[in-house]
C-alpha cells in the first residue's frame, strides 16, 4: 500500500489528474484528463469553439475532482458521518421536542381543570371566623415548542416556561428536568454543521495547492494551456459539489427520520423552511472551502496549511462569534430580571409612602381616598419599567445578532434559527405576545374601577378567558426570511470575498 | 541524556509558531471574556443583595422566597449557576415546594458564555494536541528521528524527554492563562471579586486539573503519532478524537441520558400531584365543616375553635407533606438516577471530567445545586414550617379581610459550602478517570514506539 493510500479519508488527497492514486485507479482518470486536455487544447489551438471553452474546462476539472473525491472515499466518508451526527442529533432533539411537547399539551389541559379550594366558616356565639385551602395549577406555558426545534433549538428553550400575565408579566422557571446538557451547547443539527461541516469543508481544500506542489502535479498542470483561474474555479465548484453530494445525503436521511418519527415538516411553510436550512448550510461549507483553497494558495507545505486551517477554524468557529456576543453585551447591557421585580417593588413602595404621608389618617393605602389614583399610576408605572426591560433585553440580542452576523458561524447560526422560527424574531414576537396580553390585563384592571364589583369580576374572568384562548400567530415565512437576510448577506460576502483573495493569491502562486 | 532530549524539545517547542500562537490566543481571548465574566459576577451580587432586601420587606409569615447565594467563584467556571432558578418560594399551605422564577437569558442558548474552564478546555486541548500530534511523525517525515535513535538512548527517554517539554511550556502557557484570567477578574470587579487563602488554593485546584486535562490531550497527540505513518493522518485523528472528546461528546451525553432513562416530563408529573393533592384538601375541607358544625352545636368559643383550627390544619399539613413528598420524592429519585448517569457518561470524555471537576470546585455544578435544593428542603422542615404555624397561633382568627400580620423572624437561610478537602474528594472521580487516561495513553505510545519502524 502507498504513503499517501494510508491517510485518513479527510484529509486532503485532491489532485486532478489523480497522481495521487496512480496505483489503484489513478491511470483512468489520468487518461480520460489527458484526452480531455488533449481536446481543449486542440480547440484553443484551432480556434475552434463549439463551446464556451472556459466553462468546459471549469466543467471537465469540476467533474474530475468530484469523481477523485468518490474514488478515495473522501464524499462516501463524510456523507455517512454526517448522516450519523445528523440523525444522532435529531432522535436526541426529538425525544427533547416531544417531552416539550407533551409538558405544552398536559398545561394546555390542566388550564381548565377547576381549582380546587374552598373556605370553611366558623359560626361561634362570641364571633366568627373563616379561613381558606386551595390550590391551582401553574401559568399556562403560551407556546407550543416549535417543530423546526428539532434541527435548530435556538432560543425555543427560552420560551419554555409558564407566564403569568396581570399588571406584570411573570416569568417561572423553564420545565426542563435535565441539568447536565445546561453545561454544554445544545447537540441539535446547527451545532453539527457549525462544528463538522466547517472543519470537512476546510481539510476538503487546504491542502489543494499545497499537496499537489508537493507531488508535482502542479507543474504538470501548468504546462498544458489552462488558465489559472479555470483551474481553481473547477478545484472550487468541484469540492461545492462533493460537499453538497455529502452534505445532501445526510439532510436526506435526516428529514426522512424526522418525518417518519416525528411528522416534520408538517406543512409546505415548514419543508420550505427546511430547504433553506439546508441551502445555508451548503453555503456555510462552501465559505469554508473558499477559506480552505484561500490558505492552500498562502502557504507551500501541506503541514502548514492544515495547522494555519486549523488555527483559523478555531478562531472563526469557536472563538469569534462568542467575542461578537460578549462585545454585545458589554455594549448594550440589560438588566437583570431581579432587578425589574426590585425596580417594580421600589416604585410601588415610593408610591404608597408619598401616599400616606399626604394623608396622615390613612393607616394603609387602601384606606387612602386616592387609592383609585394610586393603583391607576401603578398600573402605568408598571407597564412603563417592564416595557423598558423588555426592550433593552431585545436590543440586546438584536446588536448580538448584528455583530455575530459578521462572523460565517454567528451568521449562519443567526440565520439558521430565524428560519427554524427559533431565533431572533420569534423571541421579538414572543415579547410582544406577552405585551400585549399584559395590556389586555392591565387595561380589564383599569377599567374595573369604573364599573361595580360583580361586572368589575366577570370583566375579569372574561380577560382571563381570552387570555388562554388567545393564539399565538406563527411568523411568516417572509418575516423569517427578512430578517435571516442580513446573515445571509455576510454569508455571501464572505464566500465571495475568500474566493476572490484566492484566486488573487493563487494568479500569483509559484508552482514550484 | 534526559536533560538533552528536553533541551532539544523545549528550544523547538518555543521557537516553532505552536507555542507563541498559544500565548497570543489567550491573550487576545481573556480579556473580553474576564471582563464580561467580572461584570456579571457584579451583576449577579447585586441581583443577590436586591433579592436580599426585597425578601426583607415581605413580612408575611405564610410565605418565603429563599434565594441561592451567589458561589464566590462564579466567573471561573459558571456551570450551572443561572441555568437553573436560583429562587425557591416556601408556602406554609402548599406541600410541594417549587423553584419559582428565573431570568430570561435568550443569548446563552446560542452562545454560551466563555469562561476559563472552557478556555482551559477546549481552546488549550486543542492547542495540547497541535503541540504533540507530529512529535514522533514529524521526525520521522524529516528522517531526523533515525539520527536521534543512533544515539543508542533508551527509546522512552525519547519520548519522555519530548513529552515532558511539551507538558512543561503547556503548564506554562496554562498557569499564564489562569494568572491572566483572575487577575483581570480582581481588576475588572471593582474589588467585588476578592482571592482570600482559601481561594488561592481553588485556583490552584483548578490548574491542576486543568494541568491533567491537557496532559491528557499532549499525550494523546504522542500516541496518535506513535500510531500513523503521516502527520496528515496524524493530525486528522486527533483532531476527530478532538472533535469528539471535546465538542461532540458532553453536547451529547445529556441528552443520551434523557432518551435513555426518561423522566416523566414535568406538567404531567405535576398534574397528577395537584390531583393528588385536590383528593386531600377536599377531605380536609370535609373535616374543617364537620368540626365547624360540631363547634357551633357546642357554642364553643372564638379562640377554642381557632386552636381545634389549627390542630386539624397542621395535622393535615404533615399528611398532605407526607403523601405529596413521596410522590415528588419518586420523580426525583428518577431525575437524580438520569443525572448521575449523565455526569458518569460526561466523564469519559477528559474535558467533560474538566469540566465536572472545575465546577464542583467553584460550587457551581450539579452537585452544588442538589446541596442548594437539600439545604432549603432541610429549611423549610425544621426553621419555616414550625415557626410558621407558631406565628399562625399567635394569629388572631380575623373575618378574613385584614388578618394583622404576625411578626415572625425566620433566622436566616444559608447555604455553608462544603470544605475544599470534601469537594476535593468528590473530584477525585473526574481527576483518577484523568490520571487513568494519561496513565494508558502513555503506555500506548511506550508500546507503539517500542515497536516503531522508523524508516
Amino acid at each position: 500500500m502507498s504513503q499517501e493510500s494510508e491517510t485518513f479519508p479527510f484529509s486532503c488527497r485532491f489532485d486532478i489528474i489523480g497522481h495521487a492514486d496512480e496505483g489503484r485507479h489513478g491511470s483512468r482518470i489520468t487518461a480520460k484528463v489527458r484526452q480531455l486536455l488533449a481536446t481543449v487544447t486542440q480547440e484553443r489551438l484551432t480556434g475552434f469553439r463549439s463551446f464556451p471553452p472556459f466553462l468546459y474546462v471549469v466543467g471537465v476539472i469540476a467533474r474530475q475532482e468530484i469523481i477523485a473525491n468518490f474514488r478515495n472515499l473522501k464524499i462516501p466518508a463524510a456523507g455517512v458521518v454526517l448522516s450519523s451526527l445528523f440523525v444522532a442529533s435529531a432522535h436526541l432533539l426529538g425525544g427533547d421536542y416531544r417531552e416539550r411537547l407533551a409538558n405544552w399539551t398536559t398545561n394546555q389541559t390542566a388550564q381548565r381543570d377547576p381549582i380546587v379550594g374552598g373556605v370553611v366558616r366558623y359560626e361561634l356565639p362570641d364571633g366568627s371566623f373563616f379561613d381558606s385551602v386551595g390550590t391551582g395549577h401553574d401559568p399556562p406555558l403560551l407556546l407550543p415548542p416549535k417543530p423546526l426545534s428539532v434541527l435548530v433549538k435556538g432560543m425555543d428553550g427560552d420560551f419554555h416556561r409558564p407566564i403569568a400575565l396581570g399588571q406584570q408579566i411573570q416569568f417561572g422557571p423553564r420545565q426542563d428536568d435535565k441539568t447536565v446538557p445546561l453545561l454544554f451547547e445544545v447537540p441539535d443539527f446547527s451545532f453539527v454543521v457549525k462544528l463538522i461541516v466547517s472543519l470537512l469543508a476546510l481539510f476538503f481544500t487546504a491542502d489543494s495547492l499545497t499537496r499537489e506542489k508537493e507531488s508535482g502535479t502542479l507543474r504538470m498542470l501548468s504546462a498544458n494551456p489552462l488558465r489559472r483561474r479555470e483551474l481553481l474555479l473547477g478545484k472550487s465548484l468541484g469540492a461545492s459539489v462533493s460537499l453538497f453530494l455529502s452534505i445532501g445525503a445526510a439532510y436526506a436521511g435526516v428529514m426522512i427520520y424526522l418525518f417518519s418519527f416525528y411528522g416534520i415538516p408538517g406543512s409546505p411553510d415548514e419543508s420550505v423552511r427546511s430547504l433553506l436550512i439546508f441551502s445555508l448550510s451548503l453555503l456555510y461549507g462552501v465559505v469554508f472551502l473558499h477559506l480552505g483553497v484561500f490558505i492552500s494558495s498562502l502557504t507551500n507545505r501541506t503541514k502548514t496549511a492544515t495547522a494555519v486551517a486549523l488555527l483559523l477554524w478555531a478562531g472563526l468557529v469557536l472563538i469569534a462569534p462568542n467575542i461578537a456576543v460578549l462585545v454585545a453585551e458589554i455594549l448594550s447591557p440589560a438588566a437583570t430580571y431581579n432587578q425589574l421585580r426590585a425596580r417594580l417593588d421600589e416604585a410601588w413602595r415610593r408610591s404608597v409612602q408619598a401616599e400616606l404621608r399626604s394623608n396622615p389618617g390613612a393607616q394603609t393605602i387602601f384606606e387612602s381616598p386616592n387609592i383609585k389614583e394610586a393603583i391607576l399610576r401603578r398600573l402605568e408605572s408598571d407597564r412603563q419599567l417592564t416595557d423598558h426591560y423588555l426592550q433593552r433585553r431585545w436590543s440586546q440580542i438584536d446588536l448580538a445578532y448584528r455583530l455575530a452576523s459578521l462572523t460565517p458561524t454567528g451568521a449562519f447560526v443567526c440565520s439558521v434559527s430565524d428560519l427554524a422560527g427559533t431565533g431572533r424574531n420569534a423571541y421579538r414576537d414572543f415579547l410582544e405576545f406577552l405585551q400585549s396580553g399584559r395590556n389586555l390585563m392591565a387595561d380589564a384592571l383599569r377599567r374595573r374601577w369604573d364599573l361595580p364589583p360583580e361586572q368589575g369580576a366577570s370583566l375579569l374572568r372574561e380577560t382571563e378567558s381570552l387570555l388562554r384562548s388567545r393564539k399565538h400567530p406563527p411568523e411568516s415565512l417572509r418575516q423569517s426570511v427578512n430578517s435571516a437576510l442580513p446573515a445571509l448577506a455576510s454569508l455571501v460576502l464572505w464566500m465571495s470575498v475568500l474566493g476572490l483573495a484566492a484566486y488573487w493569491r493563487f494568479e500569483r502562486y509559484d508552482l514550484r | 541524556m534526559f536533560g538533552i532530549i528536553f533541551r532539544r524539545e523545549l528550544h523547538r517547542g518555543l521557537t516553532t509558531f505552536a507555542f507563541p500562537s498559544i500565548l497570543v490566543a489567550l491573550t487576545a481571548l481573556i480579556p473580553p471574556s474576564a471582563y464580561i465574566q467580572a461584570r456579571s459576577y457584579q451583576q449577579a451580587l447585586s441581583d443577590y443583595a436586591l433579592r436580599q432586601a426585597a425578601h426583607q420587606g415581605e413580612t408575611r409569615s405564610g410565605l418565603l422566597i429563599i434565594t441561592r447565594p451567589v458561589p464566590p467563584l462564579l466567573p471561573l467556571s459558571n456551570g450551572l449557576f443561572g441555568r437553573l432558578p436560583d429562587e425557591v418560594l416556601l408556602l406554609r399551605e402548599s406541600a410541594s415546594w417549587t423553584p419559582t422564577s428565573e431570568d430570561l437569558r435568550p443569548l446563552d442558548w446560542l452562545f454560551p458564555k466563555v469562561d476559563l474552564s472552557v478556555i482551559v478546555g477546549v481552546l488549550m486541548t486543542l492547542m495540547a494536541l497541535l503541540m504533540t500530534y507530529n512529535t514522533v511523525t514529524g521526525e520521522r517525515e524529516q528522517g531526523t528521528l533515525k539520527q536521534l535513535l543512533s544515539y543508542s538512548l533508551p527509546r522512552h527517554t525519547i519520548l519522555g524527554g519530548k513529552l515532558a517539554a511539551s507538558v512543561l511550556l503547556l503548564t506554562l502557557s496554562l498557569f499564564y492563562a489562569v494568572f491572566l484570567y483572575t487577575t483581570l477578574i480582581v481588576a475588572f470587579s471593582h474589588g467585588m471579586f476578592r482571592l482570600s487563602r482559601i481561594e488561592v488554593a481553588e485556583v490552584l485546584a483548578i490548574a491542576v486539573i486543568g494541568m491533567l486535562t491537557v496532559s491528557v490531550f499532549a499525550l494523546l497527540g504522542l500516541a496518535i503519532s506513535t500510531l500513523v505513518r503521516t502527520s496528515a493522518a496524524a493530525l486528522a485523528l486527533s483532531l476527530t478524537i478532538w472533535a469528539s472528546t471535546v465538542l461532540l461528546w458532553p453536547s451529547c451525553v445529556g441528552y443520551l441520558a434523557a432518551s435513555l432513562w426518561p423522566v416523566e416530563p414535568r406538567q404531567l408529573a405535576r398534574r397528577e400531584l395537584l390531583a393528588q393533592e385536590a383528593r386531600l384538601i377536599r377531605n380536609e375541607l370535609a373535616d374543617y365543616r364537620k368540626r365547624a358544625a360540631e363547634l357551633k352545636v357546642q357554642a364553643a368559643s372564638v379562640t377554642q375553635a381557632w386552636e381545634q383550627h389549627l390542630e386539624i390544619k397542621r395535622r393535615w399539613n404533615e399528611r398532605k407533606r407526607e403523601e405529596i413528598r413521596r410522590v415528588m420524592a419518586e420523580r426525583e429519585r428518577q431525575i437524580h438516577r438520569q443525572q448521575t448517569r449523565g455526569i458518569g457518561l460526561v466523564l469519559l470524555s477528559p474535558y467533560g471530567a474538566f469540566r465536572m471537576a472545575s465546577d464542583t470546585i467553584c460550587q457551581t455544578g450539579v452537585q452544588a445545586y442538589d446541596l442548594f435544593l437539600e439545604e432549603v428542603a432541610r429549611y423549610e422542615r425544621e426553621e419555616f414550617t414550625p415557626k410558621s404555624f407558631q406565628a399562625l397561633a399567635h394569629q388572631q382568627p380575623g373575618d378574613g379581610r385584614e388578618k394583622p400580620a404576625p411578626s415572625v423572624s425566620f433566622r436566616p437561610f444559608s447555604l455553608s459550602p462544603p470544605s475544599l478537602r470534601t469537594r476535593l474528594t468528590t473530584v477525585a472521580a473526574p481527576v483518577s478517570v484523568l490520571i487513568l487516561e494519561m496513565a494508558s495513553l502513555w503506555l500506548i505510545s511506550l508500546f507503539r514506539f517500542h515497536r516503531y519502524d522508523v524508516r
